[in-house]
């Protein structure tokens, strides 16, 4: 796993590399230089980041507490899903970066605007997915629950919810880097803070301190899915 | 245990029930036995609380059936374990400490498999956990669905080899479906044929509990007066 992570991290910074070395150092600055300045500015870069991390956490956090509830609902109610399904399969494919500039229109240039953008982006595929999940889940399941004298919240808590989580972490790995350059793009509108906002004033002025924040913004979409993979294999074993 | 009058119930306007009646005593170990559509697996799932949309009256510890109640085991065919809790968890659901667990599986050869995931188990270690869940939950009834049609010949017989003996002198009541006659032979005390949604003939079995009767002469012969009986 960790030799893997190595080869696909020594890979880029190659590519990057050549890049640097072909196209120009001045629009395309070396990995080291990048990294350097990160380093010694990293005060400079840590109120951006803080920002973009506040807001998709919040997001994700709304995104998973409704998508779920919604996602099993639907999965155990024939009639829920009747009802909700249409409205879903509708908006699932709607192009939502296309939508950023309604949505800060709408609930105004904050901070709540941003985080409703990632809960948009990721509520729909998460709902389709556990929904999905809760399906697949064996009938027997539900029966042995009831005959083990269970509760309705321990069916949920030991039952629905163990046997869904390898799909949602797979979730938020797919839907993470949508979420992310999505937050980017309405980073770009009305914000001062944001790593969006840092790399977009950046741009064209700053090489160096632009891909200093594309790094960064890089990094927080490679840690979460590799803390995903790291819960996948601590808590899902049983698919390992 | 067990009481049913004129039970009726249909899947899809098709009739797989046609007027049953059935009274199973305390504690008695009972298969039922019949060709596939016959009604057996339907019967097991009314009686387990499931297909509770049947006219007639139905009863388990004299209570009416309407839902699936902690009193009663069952063991499927398929799935009957969490997939996502190894053996030894899957079987603590049943509130009983991990030495008692231990103590089961020990009595039923799966002590090393405690820490496993069902997926790692064959077919035969499967059922043998799930009958050591029912066990240790201390149910008054337990229902099988089928216990062994996934094993092959001899994890079969190996299955009811260890486990035949330890049923029959257990304290509570089973009914196992199985199309497997020499299986309810050894497994039960009174094997219920069914055809066509109702019971069509019932059979004392004197092989109960004796996995070692199958090289018999006498235990052949009843075999095949049953299996002539199932064809007829």
């Amino acid at each position: 796993m960790l030799k893997k992570h190595i080869i696909g991290n020594v890979f880029v910074i190659a590519v990057w590399y050549l890049l640097s070395i072909t196209i120009s150092t001045r629009f395309v600055p070396y990995p080291h230089q990048v990294f350097f300045f990160m380093f010694t500015n990293f005060d400079q870069i840590l109120p951006h980041l803080i920002a973009t991390l506040m807001r998709l956490a919040w997001g994700f956090s709304f995104a998973l507490l409704i998508g779920v509830s919604i996602g099993i609902a639907m999965g155990l109610n024939e009639r829920i899903d009747g009802l909700l399904s249409p409205l879903i399969y509708v908006l699932n494919p709607i192009p939502k970066s296309a939508l950023t500039p309604v949505f800060l229109i709408i609930f105004g240039m904050n901070d709540f605007a941003r985080v409703m953008i990632v809960v948009f982006i990721i509520i729909f595929p998460m709902i389709v997915s556990i929904k999905d999940a809760t399906r697949l889940i064996p009938s027997e399941y539900f029966i042995i629950a009831k005959t083990l004298g269970y509760s309705k919240f321990e069916t949920l808590r030991k039952v629905i919810l163990k046997a869904i989580l390898p799909s949602l972490l797979s979730t938020i790995k797919v839907t993470i880097a949508i979420a992310i350059a999505v937050l980017y793009i309405s980073e770009n509108i009305g914000s001062n803070v944001g790593l969006g906002y840092y790399i977009a004033s950046n741009n064209g002025v700053n090489y160096i301190e632009m891909y200093s924040g594309i790094v960064v913004l890089s990094m927080i979409g490679y840690i979460i899915v590799i803390i995903m993979d790291i819960i996948l294999y601590k808590k899902c074993k049983w698919i390992n | 245990m067990i009481t049913l009058n004129n039970i009726n119930f249909s899947y899809d306007e098709k009739k797989v029930l046609r007027d049953l009646s059935l009274h199973i005593k305390d504690n008695q170990k009972v298969s039922i036995i019949g060709k596939s559509g016959c009604g057996k697996s339907t019967l097991l799932k009314l009686i387990l609380g499931v297909n509770t949309d049947y006219s007639g009256t139905a009863q388990v510890f004299g209570e009416s059936i309407t839902d699936v109640r902690s009193d009663i085991g069952v063991v499927f065919q398929h799935n009957g374990l969490f997939e996502f809790m190894t053996i030894e968890e899957n079987l603590l659901q049943t509130k009983v400490s991990k030495s008692d667990v231990f103590a089961m599986c020990e009595r039923l050869g799966i002590e090393s498999l405690l820490s496993k995931y069902p997926k790692a188990l064959s077919g035969g270690q499967l059922q043998r956990a799930n009958i050591a869940r029912s066990l240790l939950a201390g149910k008054k009834l337990i229902l099988l669905d089928e216990p062994t049609s996934s094993l092959d010949e001899f994890a079969k017989e190996e299955f009811q080899k260890q486990v035949s003996e330890l049923l029959a002198s257990s304290d509570f009541g089973y009914v196992i479906v199985t199309h497997d006659i020499k299986e309810a032979l050894v497994m039960s005390e009174r094997i219920i044929m069914m055809e066509d949604g109702n019971v069509k003939k019932e059979f004392v079995s004197p092989y109960f509990g004796k996995s070692d009767s199958y090289l018999s002469e006498d235990f052949n012969r009843m075999y095949l007066d049953i299996k002539r009986e199932f064809y007829a």
